[in-house]
């Protein structure tokens, strides 16, 4: 039987009188990638702050590992933040921070290692994303397909059960931004773990339905509510949302 | 008519709700102050960004108003034959009054700016939301050792700029106004309690928190981009100088 990691039901939330979400639901398996797709302003990253407890629902709930995020205190939401990882639109890098003390930041905040041990294990997680001999470089030394990377490093270095990618390719060029595509297919294939992506446009669930099955769902989003869900084809194929298609 | 009561009452209210706003951020502040983990390393590289920085602009200014008060005290004072009092009157402004609110004003002007604008930085490149995903509370992170190092740090300056104020004093009441040097410290002595100087240290207690508080608030509620900042960081300025100044008058009523 497939285990339930995310589990969203009938979510609501309005900013003062506009409405964002209105009635989702979307439930995402263990090992699972799914993918949330839709026009901008859309509530895709609306959607995906509820799922790491960044915002809360005004009605409805959200429930990630069995547990109600609603319902839990703060050290409890901090325990369960730990099983994720994630990597935002603009890489979020620690200005003040070297690119190794970015990608282990959660192993020194939460785990008794050492400096020395929590920059092998930054190396280690830079080499899988293909970076190597920027540990000491600091974020503005890099540029943003590099950025992009060390976000990806330093989502996975927790060795995160799931991983969120809020718009990953945003702002890149072709090139690079194929290059951190590819970056998440091997990620998920070596990892096995549970995603949630938006992508930036409909470019990547559709290579992800010609290549390898970056994504194993997608969901399209239209308005407030959600309009279509299954295998990548089908929404992107036979969706009535333009956005979609 | 009824615009203008509108605006009124949207001003009033917005003004209110800000206040609160501002209240409950001091509560969280306070409340994060004395829960663990502490960051000590996050506390003294503050400590020496708010302090150490800010020696230099803090002993020019100190320097400056203390040359200054002793030749107006000079000029004023001679004109009724008490030059003999500028050393009482120098001590007795600088540790009271001038020592803590200037170093209060020139401190939020320099490191309260900074702070919001970091801050403000931070919140609108994602970076203290990053900060919540990865099981890391913001507020004990980044607002408690700025509020902290701001409130011990404006202790330490002012004690600073009170000494140096009196020393430039000195210089210009004896070494260039010709003053007696052994009647203007007497003067200085006699004249200034060890009271006097508490009353000015306690107060700048309360104007570092101030801009720590009101640096870290204005940073972390910033919203939009670049222009976003900019007002984080005007809003952040205005607002610590003008609570320096209000604060100061019903601190010194109640230091009496």
């Amino acid at each position: 039987m497939t285990e339930t990691m995310i589990e969203i039901t009938n979510l609501h939330k309005s900013f003062g009188s506009f409405q964002v979400l209105r009635g989702v639901n979307l439930t995402v398996n263990k090992g699972e990638s799914m993918t949330v797709i839709g026009g901008s302003g859309s509530g895709k990253s609306v959607l995906m702050k509820h799922i790491i407890g960044l915002l809360f629902p005004d009605k409805g709930e959200v429930k990630v590992a069995g547990q109600t995020l609603n319902n839990l205190d703060e050290h409890q939401l901090n325990e369960l933040r730990k099983k994720f990882g994630m990597l935002f639109q603009m890489a979020a890098l620690f200005d003040s921070l070297t690119v190794w003390e970015n990608v282990g930041f959660g192993l020194k905040q939460h785990t008794k290692l050492s400096d020395k041990e929590i920059r092998a294990i930054a190396t280690e997680k830079l080499a899988l994303v293909g970076l190597k001999n920027v540990e000491d470089k600091m974020p503005v030394d890099l540029s943003g397909g590099m950025r992009k990377r060390v976000g990806l490093a330093r989502a996975i270095a927790m060795d995160a059960e799931i991983i969120l990618y809020d718009e990953p390719t945003t702002g890149l060029d072709p090139i690079t931004a194929d290059a951190i595509n590819d970056l998440i297919v091997d990620l998920r294939k070596k990892l096995g773990v549970t995603s949630v992506a938006i992508p930036t446009t409909c470019t990547a669930p559709t290579r992800y339905r010609t290549g390898s099955p970056c994504c194993t769902r997608a969901r399209s989003r239209r308005s407030e509510r959600p309009t279509r869900s299954g295998t990548p084809r089908i929404p992107l194929s036979n969706s009535s949302s333009p956005g979609a298609r | 008519m009824i615009t203008w009561l509108e605006l009124i009452g949207k001003k009033t209210s917005s003004f209110i709700r800000e206040m609160g706003a501002v209240i409950i951020f001091l509560g969280q502040t306070l409340r994060w102050t004395v829960s663990s983990p502490f960051y000590l390393k996050n506390l003294l590289k503050q400590m020496e960004q708010i302090g150490v920085n800010s020696v230099p602009v803090v002993l020019t200014t100190a320097i400056s108003t203390g040359m200054v008060l002793a030749l107006q005290s000079y000029t004023g004072f001679k004109r009724f034959g008490a030059q003999s009092l500028i050393g009482a009157v120098v001590s007795l402004s600088m540790t009271r009054e001038l020592g803590p609110v200037l170093t209060g004003l020139m401190v939020a002007g320099r490191a309260g700016a900074a702070m919001a604008a970091e801050l403000g930085t931070m919140r609108v490149t994602e970076q203290i939301d990053a900060l919540y995903t990865m099981a890391t509370n913001p507020m004990k992170y980044l607002v408690v050792p700025r509020f902290l190092a701001s409130t011990i740090m404006m202790f330490f300056l002012s004690g600073l700029g009170m000494y140096i104020g009196i020393l430039g004093g000195y210089f210009v009441g004896v070494k260039v106004l010709g003053t007696n040097p052994v009647t203007y410290i007497n003067q200085s002595i006699n004249n200034t309690q060890v009271e006097d100087i508490w009353y000015g240290l306690i107060k700048s207690l309360v104007f570092g928190a101030v801009v720590g508080l009101i640096g870290c608030y204005k940073g972390f509620n910033t919203e939009g981009g670049a222009e976003g900042v900019g007002k984080a960081t005007t809003g952040a300025v205005v607002v610590s100088c003008m609570l320096i100044l209000i604060l100061d008058y019903f601190l010194s009523a109640l230091l009496w």
